[in-house]
């Protein structure tokens, strides 16, 4: 598992991963089991302040998001990656999603003090910070380009499904019409046309 | 003015979090002497083009710049609105070094403050500023995911409401294509919207 973590870490901190290679190989080998999931199990809940890292190990696991009163999946997170709450771990402040396992799983997690500690130890200042916020940063701006496109309803659908097919086909369709910013009849249409094409 | 960019940093370093105190003490004077500024610019100038190797960080006093993107098949996406108080900087070259993806355009007449690339790229290299550009990041990321959310939580019709009432220098300063791209919607559609509310 180490040797996993550590290439999503060298992903993350490309180009500057050469220069952080000790640090992030101490930081990979300090992540430790936090949970077995099965379906539908929560890995955190709103409110709670949680400034650490995860690793996603063989399950796939939803986000979701209460926002103006809509609860939302607002992302997938595939087997074998590193995941964090955006507002707890980024923004310092109590998470306002909810993670949830939709296949049977299990969770790796750093604590936030531990990693701090590490970083420090390792000269590495606020480069992990930095890079989980670019990264973080792009991922909203790629979503929302994709929410911006004005392709049709089986056109996005078809995108969706040539980028992640193995999490779409664990999803429920109300899960996925949110996800997509379309009305649960326009999902079952575009489906219908989907697999009729 | 230059006092904005000041107090800005510094509200931002408290209400995010625990920054030390002697990182922004250190900092904040020397951010202060390495922007210059004001700079003026026209509405409709540009600050950064698209496939340009632009790592300048400009802090806008005042006024509206738009971040947008035009494809192959001269589509436009607008991915972000700037106001005053928004540090603004080409995030993909900034970080990876490739050619900026996106085009700023000033919608109005533009003051703001520029902290040019090679003082910038000296400040990375030096111990501590990366607490900074991490405090600069979040102010981004606090932004980025709300319109995120926005966009895939409300409709067309209740997002451009929603703009009317918490950001209507966005509504005031986008003319009608550019504020359809930032909904995410055709133009008809974006008509249809504003004749109902007619």
């Amino acid at each position: 598992m180490d040797q996993l973590i550590s290439n999503n870490l060298i992903g993350l901190f490309a180009p500057h991963s050469e220069k952080n290679i000790a640090g992030i190989l101490a930081i990979s080998k300090h992540f430790i089991l936090h949970k077995k999931v099965s379906r539908k199990q929560c890995i955190w809940t709103p409110g709670v302040l949680l400034p650490n890292l995860y690793f996603n190990g063989d399950g796939i696991l939803a986000e979701y998001a209460n926002i103006y009163g809509k609860l939302i999946c607002i992302n997938f997170i595939k087997p074998f990656t590193l995941f964090w709450s955006d507002a707890s771990f980024l923004l310092w402040k109590d998470t306002d999603t909810t993670i949830r396992a939709l296949t049977p799983g299990t969770i790796y997690q750093l604590e936030g003090p531990r990693l701090e500690k590490l970083t420090i130890e390792h000269g590495m200042g606020y480069q992990m910070a930095n890079a989980l916020t670019t990264k973080t940063i792009l991922n909203f701006r790629q979503r929302s380009a994709e929410l911006c496109s004005i392709l049709g309803a089986k056109d996005r659908l078809k995108l969706a499904f040539d980028k992640d097919p193995a999490i779409l086909s664990h999803i429920s369709r109300a899960d996925l019409a949110g996800y997509m910013n379309l009305t649960r009849s326009t999902l079952f249409r575009a489906l219908k046309e989907f697999y009729h094409a | 003015m230059r006092n904005t960019l000041l107090a800005k940093l510094k509200t931002q370093a408290k209400t995010l979090g625990p920054v030390p105190d002697s990182a922004l003490n250190e900092w904040i004077p020397k951010l202060d002497d390495a922007f210059k500024g004001p700079i003026y610019f026209k509405r409709g100038d540009i600050l950064i083009q698209q496939d340009e190797n632009s790592q300048h960080l400009f802090y806008l006093l005042k006024g509206c710049v738009i971040e947008s993107r035009i494809d192959g098949d001269k589509n436009m996406t607008l991915s972000k609105v700037h106001s005053s108080g928004d540090f603004i900087f080409s995030l993909q070259d900034f970080t990876t070094g490739l050619l900026s993806q996106t085009i700023f355009t000033c919608k109005t007449a533009v003051s703001l403050l520029k902290l040019d690339q090679k003082i910038l790229r000296q400040f990375q290299k030096m111990k501590g500023f990366d607490i900074l550009f991490f405090i600069i990041q979040q102010s981004i990321l606090g932004s980025d995911r709300d319109y995120t959310f926005r966009l895939q939580s409300m409709s067309p019709a209740d997002h451009y409401r929603w703009l009317k009432e918490h950001s209507s220098f966005i509504t005031e300063n986008l003319t009608r294509d550019q504020m359809a791209a930032y909904l995410g919607i055709s133009r008809a559609t974006f008509y249809r919207i504003l004749q109902k509310r007619i």
